[in-house]
């Protein structure tokens, strides 16, 4: 490939780089910028008699323009390449005319010279036309725009069949001079499809068009972008277009199944449940795995919104509320997974789970576009369990008092005695009703060249399957506005989106209930009151006692940038983000059982506020085939969570005034309670591309968190990634030619891991919600462990990366490591200690390895006819490898060394005989005690992980003229606890279970202690109470039809889409209990919901 | 040459820009990374420094322990709240609970090793020794009090981690003995025998009698614990361990100061203002008793939780004022239930009501008994007589005239059941340490096993240290 030089820009950058924030180099650099421009420019022709004297013998061209330079002062532009093919000459003229000299020199070289203003441009001489070295060829120039009609600076043009070739400038303007009036330029710029054009004097603009392969699309990247050919790290891209087909309420649902190697699962269907996310598996033991979320360059805390702060607070029906149900999943441009070290190593300390890169939509120039998209829709759970009926738990419950010689009584048995026979299905009318659900979102975007902006509003109402009006609204808006400066060097784009979103969920999830509520149990006495008796909450009057959650979520931020020469980028972000939540909730009198002690109302609020700069400084520069990009910056960033005021209050003179303070005439405790973080870092990346074919990167960060004790406050991580797009090579383009794209990339690096609790080194005392005898009573707050340091992981990772038949097919392998020690773990300890935890660092060593497996194939690519399949499947692996002393060490139970941290230690039925369980003897002791046979301790043995052992997506779009099908399927292979796991109702007991319960055998009882009851406890500590838990669900499926133009035209729309879509349509499992993906150990929740929507989506 | 082309370049807004660019990391580079990412204590909290040198967050400090021990929990009961009274009442033979479902793993002697309440037991004693503990190690950097002052928050701390021993001892046996706030000791402690953990409780409460004052401090009336807190557990102390003379002894120095102490009338037992108390926890200001909550029916429905059992009640003498005052009857579907009524309030009380209860912990009608049975053993019948029948004599039931030491013994179990009962645990304490449990409980309970004296050793303590052995009978 071309390129111009200068000679100068060598010798100037040696001092340069040495004074490298000193005015006198910033002048000098613009000097050089200055000169470029005008060289390429080529402005004007003017010669001005200069003469110069030059004795030299056997001097290569190089030397002579060295030469003519320091006399003349006139710079050269040529080819490296081609000028090593000239000749070697001896010179000796004195005070000679410059032309002349240059005449003298090129005499028998293959090359002609012309001169344009003080620039010569030495050129191949075969291209020149005319006889002597002045030029009389056609010139031409022309501007380079993007799809958005913006410059695109250093696209390559070439003479196609010829040698010539130049780089577009800043404004995006090249001039090829001296060319053959038939030439035929080639354009190219990555990215983008390259075009071909006729040669013209002027070309005026021409506008690439972006390329679809996939390979060129920009990747979002810490502080940057690249595309899918260049980087060198493992990196995952969601665009608008895959969350926009999914009616989820929360963006982070939208990545489920859809990027290998990151584990999404809601935690419940109920709207704003949370959701769970593991990027490549658990690495720590105790510090939290979440990964670190950036939203347009702003940290967000992922915590639950009720837990960020402190305080008393309800987890509410939905578990808790994710705060990003508070981010509205229409305003995403793109969301970015970052995988590896290389990828993640620029944010240091907290990336060692991953990074999530969320960015907001931007404006874009030209006409103003307004944008609508309406949907509504309908929800219920996607699973349901098969309980016994109420003839077949009355017959359990008579066999299970038989069977332990009690004669049922109104007082251990009223479902036998009193209840009757009615068969209530409490699936249905607790958690079976239809929750319907409706998005409006408007948005318009638009601006000029300099200035763009985009703006939108979202109104969205989620019902709940629960009886009631419960659900949750949401309202946000977003604006977004960049602006550039006429020359285009300096930017300034800012963007805030506020959302405020309303729970008024039920304070608590009504699943449980609808699963072990006996089937005849009566709601409501006959007068119509509520039912009541010791055994059971009346789960209507939970479901009626008021609750809501708000929540209000500012995020903004703001990038200035300088241009302040050419490749020198100077920039400063700052993020604020404000989430806010009040909540409210009491028990009614009304509302509660006979043992109420009157109506308590709790009323909590808090807020987290964070605050970040991030100046940075970028640097690009090509240096022949190279190209170097280097970017430094420092971090700074402050949060702050407060609980202003926390109070439970009860003694209301009447239960309407609830949530009237005054009102109450006992505070049962009144608190509040605040935390600081603090987070200061440098960082820096330098990136080096050789040819388009060999890329190096290195990152690093030091990092400093007030997290840590004050001997231990900062870290150091990095990592180095190589590239080799071997595709390129000749070689491989001459013996492979059906190999249109190939790349071996590899990485290592380290990263940390600070999710741990504020204050963890301090000993300090907290308010106890209760007063004693009317005095202030406070209490240690933690274990106080001033030693603990970062948790450090190591990971590692190759990868290889095909594009077949023109990227028609493009696949990616990888596999990675990741090694995790010194363990930031929350120590468990035993009771005894006075604390059941405190912050160390473990020196236990965790191992996440994995392969994932990406297909993309355009299988079909007609005008009317097209088909695409997307495919990804993760192969996890995670192992304790070592842990000395494991057997001493408060983990004993837990862990075994060489097994996954997801292990499930538990007993194993040999065999049920007689309705009674026998354990088999582990550890060959005698007697059958808990503890794992593999540390010495007891007889629980590995029956299975709970982690999964393979997932992934498969994906199909199928377009045929107007209509567009897409069909999306998640799977996981995994085991999980059944529905039986850790209960301690046997068959016969006073609740609802499982049908299959009957075709177990176990004996019926209802009577704590008997052998039947004692061996069902070991039952559900068994590897009986596992289930297969794998699954195929169809997580998305989405028909639309794009209304013809001709029509839409009419309307004066520039189109027109009418939607069907439905989520989790059908599931394929055997999973022994509610639902595989929300499957828990410890009682269940709501499963994911089976919705349907129709909307209408059009602009204008 | 070089000025002139690129100084025009640069116009005053582009300078400020560029300046705010470079001075944004130059100042973050020259302020010093470390000062950055200080942080100031939390607002709402006290480190310990700042804890332990002014002598009001010590007290803070102080009424955060009995806060934790009695006022903590907003729902459930905690040990030192109600279930000691609550749960033993069940594992003994007072109490079942209405419609089997709640605690039957209690009323059936068969507690899971991973039940939640009974981890609440072991866990909350031992955080309310760590309290102690920590009170224990830091008092002395409170130079600027008195000594006496010190003395009485020392005897204080080692008072209520004698009373957290005494309860852990005799739940679970066996355990550990834990006297400092060092988790890397204490995180892997094995159990120490019975004795050892009595020899423990012993000698703080000594050490508590030496530095405790003789009045009550603090706002509630006897709220916080004085010297003869500490002489009365003392007394049961010895009791326990089967060494007569000293708990005679310990009970001559409560029952002699009769300045402060007298048995009060059947009904006011348990007000605040009885003078029978040597230490009540303080209710809330204007709130019932948890043990109230828990054992009185709801109003509501009318329905009984905890039920007294026929064994207690037929226990009663026929003219037994306590079976009139401390046992409530209540209707439920046509039937009779009878539940224990020491406490009547519920709801809110003003806290100036001449009625108001607090939680009884230690009083004086256990000192006559405890020296009753003393005396018996060591063969003074008639000095066992008299206190007995002091007691009696309260209750409107005739003297007792035994004879013999045995008669005497009998005769003062029986005196036990029926003053202390659902108070405290002493029923099912009584039992265990009469080794009367199996004789008197497998009859009555299908599901009794002898191992049951003792509860299980918690499974998640059992998971963070695997040098705790579990109970027999327990897996």
């Amino acid at each position: 490939m071309y390129k111009l030089y200068t000679g100068i820009v060598h010798c100037i950058n040696g001092n340069a780089l040495s004074s490298l924030l000193t005015k006198k180099w910033i002048m000098r650099f613009n000097l050089i910028c200055f000169i470029l421009f005008i060289a390429l420019l080529q402005v004007s022709y003017a010669s001005r008699a200069q003469n110069v004297s030059i004795s030299k013998k056997n001097a290569t061209l190089q030397e002579i323009f060295r030469e003519i330079k320091k006399q003349a002062g006139y710079d050269f532009l040529y080819s490296n390449l081609e000028l090593k093919k000239a000749g070697r000459i001896s010179i000796n003229v004195q005070n000679q005319p410059l032309a002349r000299v240059l005449e003298d020199c090129f005499k028998g070289q293959p090359f002609a010279f012309s001169i344009r203003n003080k620039t010569i441009i030495i050129v191949p001489s075969k291209e020149v036309t005319s006889e002597t070295g002045m030029i009389k060829s056609i010139d031409i120039k022309g501007r380079i725009l993007d799809e958005r009609e913006q410059p695109i600076q250093g696209a390559v043009i070439k003479v196609k069949n010829g040698k010539q070739a130049t780089l577009t400038n800043s404004k995006g303007e090249f001039i090829l001079s001296g060319l053959n009036e038939n030439s035929v330029l080639v354009i190219s710029y990555l990215g983008y499809l390259t075009r071909e054009v006729a040669a013209l004097p002027d070309l005026g603009n021409i506008k690439l068009e972006i390329s679809n392969s996939g390979l060129n699309e920009i990747r979002v990247i810490g502080y940057g972008t690249t595309t899918k050919r260049l980087n060198t790290g493992s990196i995952n891209s969601i665009s608008a277009d895959e969350i926009g087909k999914q009616p989820v309420n929360s963006p982070l649902l939208a990545l489920q199944g859809n990027v290998a190697g990151m584990y999404v699962t809601q935690s419940n269907g109920l709207p704003g449940g949370g959701v769970n996310i593991s990027i490549r598996g658990q690495n720590s033991i105790g510090a939290r795995n979440n990964p670190l979320y950036i939203i347009d360059g702003v940290p967000f805390n992922a915590q639950p919104i009720e837990q960020q702060s402190g305080g008393s607070y309800s987890l509410g029906a939905n578990g808790n509320t994710s705060p990003f149900s508070t981010i509205n999943p229409a305003d995403i441009e793109s969301i970015s997974v970052l995988k590896d070290a290389d990828a993640t190593a620029i944010y240091g300390s907290r990336a060692a789970n991953g990074v999530v890169l969320i960015t907001t939509k931007k404006g874009k120039a030209g006409k103003t576009n307004v944008s609508l998209n309406f949907y509504t829709g309908i929800g219920q759970p996607a699973s349901k369990l098969k309980t016994l009926s109420t003839e077949q738990y009355l017959e359990l419950r008579r066999q299970a008092f038989a069977n332990d010689n009690v004669t049922p009584s109104p007082s251990n048995a009223p479902d036998l005695v009193t209840w009757g026979t009615e068969n209530k299905d409490f699936q249905k009318l607790l958690i079976g009703n239809t929750a319907h659900i409706t998005e409006a979102t408007a948005s318009i975007s638009g601006g000029s060249n300099n200035t763009t902006f985009f703006t939108s509003g979202t109104y969205r109402k989620e019902g709940s399957v629960f009886p009631g009006n419960k659900g949750y609204e949401r309202g946000s808006a977003l604006l977004n506005a960049n602006h550039a400066s006429n020359d285009k060097k300096f930017t300034a784009s800012a963007s805030i989106s506020l959302s405020k979103d309303l729970n008024t969920l039920a304070p608590s999830d009504m699943t449980p209930a609808a699963l072990t509520l006996p089937p005849n149990y009566p709601l409501y006495n006959p007068d119509g009151s509520l039912f009541w008796d010791n055994n059971f909450s009346n789960p209507i009057a939970t479901v009626n006692n008021p609750y809501e959650t708000k929540a209000n979520n500012i995020l903004a931020n703001m990038a200035l940038s300088y241009q302040l020469a050419s490749g020198l980028l100077l920039k400063t972000t700052f993020g604020y983000n404000k989430l806010q939540s009040d909540q409210r909730f009491a028990y009614l009198q009304s509302n509660s059982g006979p043992n109420s002690f009157g109506t308590v109302a709790v009323q909590t609020s808090n807020f987290t506020e964070g605050l970040i700069v991030e100046p940075q400084v970028n640097y690009d520069k090509n240096f022949g085939k190279g190209k170097l990009q280097v970017l430094v910056g420092g971090t700074y960033q402050k949060s702050i969570s407060k609980t202003p005021y926390s109070t439970g209050l009860t003694g209301f003179s009447s239960e309407k005034l609830a949530f009237n303070l005054a009102s109450a005439t006992t505070t049962l405790w009144l608190t509040n309670s605040a935390s600081e973080y603090r987070y200061a870092s440098v960082f820096g990346r330098i990136n080096y591309q050789l040819a388009e074919k060999y890329i190096l990167n290195i990152s690093g960060r030091r990092d400093g968190s007030s997290r840590f004790g004050p001997n231990n406050k900062f870290g150091n991580f990095g990592a180095i990634g190589a590239a080799w797009i071997f595709s390129e090579e000749s070689l491989i383009k001459q013996s492979m030619p059906w190999m249109s794209f190939g790349k071996l990339r590899a990485s290592y690096g380290t990263v940390g891991n600070d999710q741990i609790a504020d204050y963890g080194y301090l000993s300090t005392y907290r308010n106890n919600n209760y007063k004693y005898g009317g005095a202030v009573a406070i209490s240690p707050a933690r274990l106080a462990n001033p030693d603990y340091s970062w948790e450090n992981t190591r990971k590692m990772e190759v990868a290889m990366e095909l594009g077949i038949a023109e990227n028609r097919v493009l696949f990616t392998a990888t596999a990675f490591g990741n090694r995790t020690n010194n363990m930031l773990v929350s120590n468990p300890l035993s009771a005894q200690t006075g604390f059941s935890s405190y912050q160390a660092n473990l020196p236990a060593l965790v191992q996440n390895t994995g392969l994932e497996f990406e297909l993309n194939t355009r299988n079909i690519e007609k005008e009317n006819l097209g088909w695409k399949s997307t495919f990804n499947l993760t192969i996890p692996r995670n192992k304790l490898t070592s842990f000395p002393e494991i057997e001493n060490s408060t983990y004993a139970n837990t862990y075994v060394v060489g097994q996954p941290l997801s292990i499930l230690n538990l007993y194993r039925v040999k065999d049920i005989v007689n309705g009674i369980v026998q354990i088999e003897d582990a550890n060959g002791d005698g007697v059958i005690s808990t503890g794992i046979a593999a540390n010495g301790l007891g007889d629980y043995v590995k029956v299975g992980q709970l982690a999964p052992k393979m997932y992934g997506g498969f994906t199909n779009n199928f377009r045929y003229k107007n209509w567009q099908l897409d069909v999306f399927l998640q799977f996981t292979v995994q085991k999980g606890y059944s529905n039986r796991y850790a209960s301690t109702n046997p068959p016969g007991s006073f609740k609802n279970q499982d049908a299959d319960i009957l075709n177990v055998g176990l004996k019926p009882t209802a009577s704590f202690g008997t052998p039947a009851y004692n061996s069902y406890l070991l039952y559900t500590y068994s590897d009986r109470v596992i289930s297969n838990a794998s699954y195929i669900r169809a997580k998305n499926i989405s028909l639309s039809y794009r209304f013809p133009e001709k029509w839409t035209e009419r309307i004066n729309m520039k189109n027109v889409n009418l939607y069907l879509r439905g989520q989790n349509i059908f599931t394929i499992s055997n999973y022994q209990g509610l639902d595989p993906e929300t499957q828990q150990g410890f009682g269940n929740v709501v499963p994911p919901l089976k919705m349907f929507t129709v909307g209408i989506q059009c602009s204008l | 040459m070089l000025v002139k082309i690129i100084l025009p370049r640069f116009n005053n807004k582009h300078r400020f820009f560029i300046s705010i660019f470079f001075m944004l990391p130059l100042l973050i580079w020259m302020t010093g990374c470390k000062k950055l990412v200080d942080i100031p204590a939390p607002e709402n909290q006290l480190t310990t420094p700042e804890v332990f040198t002014d002598s009001a967050s010590v007290n803070s400090v102080v009424s955060g322990l009995y806060s934790y021990m009695y006022n903590w929990r907003s729902v459930d009961g905690s040990p030192y709240k109600s279930f000691i009274t609550t749960l033993s009442s069940l594992t003994a033979d007072e109490t079942y609970y209405f419609s089997g479902n709640r605690y039957p793993q209690f009323e059936k002697n068969a507690i899971p090793v991973a039940d939640a309440s009974n981890l609440q037991l072991w866990a909350d004693s031992y955080t309310a020794i760590y309290m102690a503990n920590n009170i224990l190690e830091n008092i002395n950097m409170l130079s600027k009090s008195s000594q006496g002052y010190r003395n009485q928050i020392t005897g204080e701390a080692k008072f209520m981690r004698a009373l957290c021993n005494f309860y852990l001892t005799n739940i679970f046996g066996d355990v550990p003995i834990i006297l400092t706030t060092e988790v890397t000791t204490t995180a892997l402690l094995p159990k120490s025998t019975q004795a050892d953990v009595y020899n423990q409780i012993v000698a703080d409460l000594k050490s508590a009698q030496e530095l405790l004052y003789e009045n009550y401090i603090g706002t509630g009336a006897r709220s916080r614990v004085n010297k003869y807190a500490a002489i009365a557990l003392l007394s049961r102390v010895y009791l326990y361990m089967n060494r007569y003379p000293e708990a005679e002894a310990a009970a001559n120095l409560v029952i002699g100061k009769n300045a402060f102490y007298k048995l009060e009338t059947i009904d006011r037992v348990f007000l605040r203002s009885s003078s029978e108390a040597i230490f009540q926890f303080n209710a809330d200001q204007n709130n019932a008793t948890y043990v109230a909550r828990d054992f009185l029916p709801a109003a509501a429905t009318g329905m009984p939780n905890f039920v007294v059992r026929d064994n207690l009640l037929s226990a009663f003498e026929l003219t037994d004022l306590r079976k009139s005052n401390w046992i409530g009857k209540i209707t439920y579907a046509g039937k009779d239930y009878y539940y224990p009524n020491k406490y009547k309030q519920t709801g809110t009380v003003p806290p100036a009501a001449a009625n108001k209860e607090d939680d009884m912990v230690l009083r004086l009608t256990e000192q006559y008994l405890i020296r009753a049975e003393a005396r018996a053993q060591q063969g003074n019948i008639d000095g066992a007589k008299d206190d007995l029948n002091k007691i009696r004599f309260r209750a409107n039931v005739p003297d007792i005239n035994a004879g013999s030491k045995a008669q005497m013994l009998g005769d003062i179990a029986h005196e036990r059941q029926v003053e202390l009962f659902c108070e405290w645990g002493h029923r099912w304490f009584d039992l265990k340490r009469t080794n009367k449990a199996t004789e008197v409980l497998g009859p009555l309970k299908p599901t009794w096993k002898a191992t049951a004296v003792l509860f299980p050793v918690p499974q998640q303590a059992i998971n963070s240290n695997k040098n705790l052995g579990q109970n027999q009978g327990y897996n």
